[in-house]
């Protein structure tokens, strides 16, 4: 083999380890619009996702709020790209706090029953999940 | 220069194939792989819900305190506030918090000027007085008979 066609085996191996470098990097990507089920009493979305959506109508959200007298609570909104509305509040001392883990990339998710008491509170932290943009 | 011609296509060629071959291999791993949710708009939006939902679920209930709420003894505190009646200053901030959802449900309409008021209120009242009067509210919004508009504003 001439050192000529040593140079092209090793430009052909170097291409071959940018692509294989390029395609390991590429992580899984999933986009959370805010999803209302009505009937099930039930809201999802990607905090992320919708503030990076177009529409002008997403929007999910829980506030957590303590008053010095004591007491605190939790409450959480979400609207869909339709319009529909779900929300909730609660004083239960193990969901307040999962209000309050809910951070600015989570995919996060509650549920509510008829009178609007929150039955459900979750936040999950993945990496698949999309960073709020400006 | 002739060996060089068409040996420089060939051997990107195949270099790009293995590199292709070989980050295929490194990609798939379904062994390893948490479980998937697809994407919302290629997917059947019950099962999506359901999958979320398992996959929030252990989160909220890996702690010990994640009880259901029912089964979990009210707290010292919780059964003062519960059971103490309320204050003159508490009943007129009770009474306007009321009024205050009343006409917003009778418009059918919650801005932001309403909630803000509303979680002022709040502050003031006892804990049965804040959750009767959520209660009235959140219902009315759930059922799309009052619709948020708060702006900037949290809803509530």
């Amino acid at each position: 083999m001439t050192r000529q066609s040593l140079v092209w085996v090793g430009t052909a191996l170097l291409a071959a380890i940018l692509v294989l470098e390029t395609t390991a990097w590429a992580g899984t990507k999933v986009s959370y619009g805010v999803y209302i089920d009505t009937t099930s009493r039930y809201a999802q979305g990607a905090l992320g996702t919708v503030r990076n959506s177009t529409d002008g109508l997403q929007e999910i959200q829980c506030g957590v709020w303590a008053y010095l007298g004591g007491g605190s609570y939790a409450t959480c909104y979400a609207r869909d790209a339709s319009g529909n509305q779900g929300s909730c509040f609660t004083s239960a001392a193990n969901l307040v706090p999962m209000a309050a883990a809910i951070s600015g990339d989570s995919l996060m998710s509650f549920e509510w029953d008829a009178s609007g008491n929150c039955t459900e509170i979750g936040a999950t932290n993945g990496s698949e999940h999309a960073p709020k943009q400006p | 220069m002739k060996l060089s011609g068409w040996l420089l296509p060939l051997a990107l060629g195949a270099g790009v194939f293995v590199g292709l071959a070989f980050g295929r291999g490194q990609r798939s791993a379904p062994a390893a792989a948490p479980p998937r949710v697809p994407l919302v708009a290629a997917v059947d939006m019950t099962a999506l819900r359901r999958a979320i939902a398992e996959e929030c679920r252990p989160a909220a209930t890996s702690s010990p305190a994640a009880a259901p709420t029912p089964a979990a003894p009210p707290t010292a505190t919780a059964t003062a506030t519960a059971t103490a009646e309320p204050t003159a200053d508490q009943d007129a901030a009770d009474a306007e918090a009321r009024d205050l959802v009343e006409r917003a449900v009778a418009a059918g309409h919650w801005s932001a000027n309403e909630a803000t008021a509303l979680r002022r209120l709040l502050a003031h009242v006892t804990r049965d007085q804040r959750d009767e009067v959520l209660h009235t509210l959140l219902p009315e919004i759930n059922s799309g008979r009052v619709r948020v508009d708060t702006g900037l504003v949290p809803p509530f």
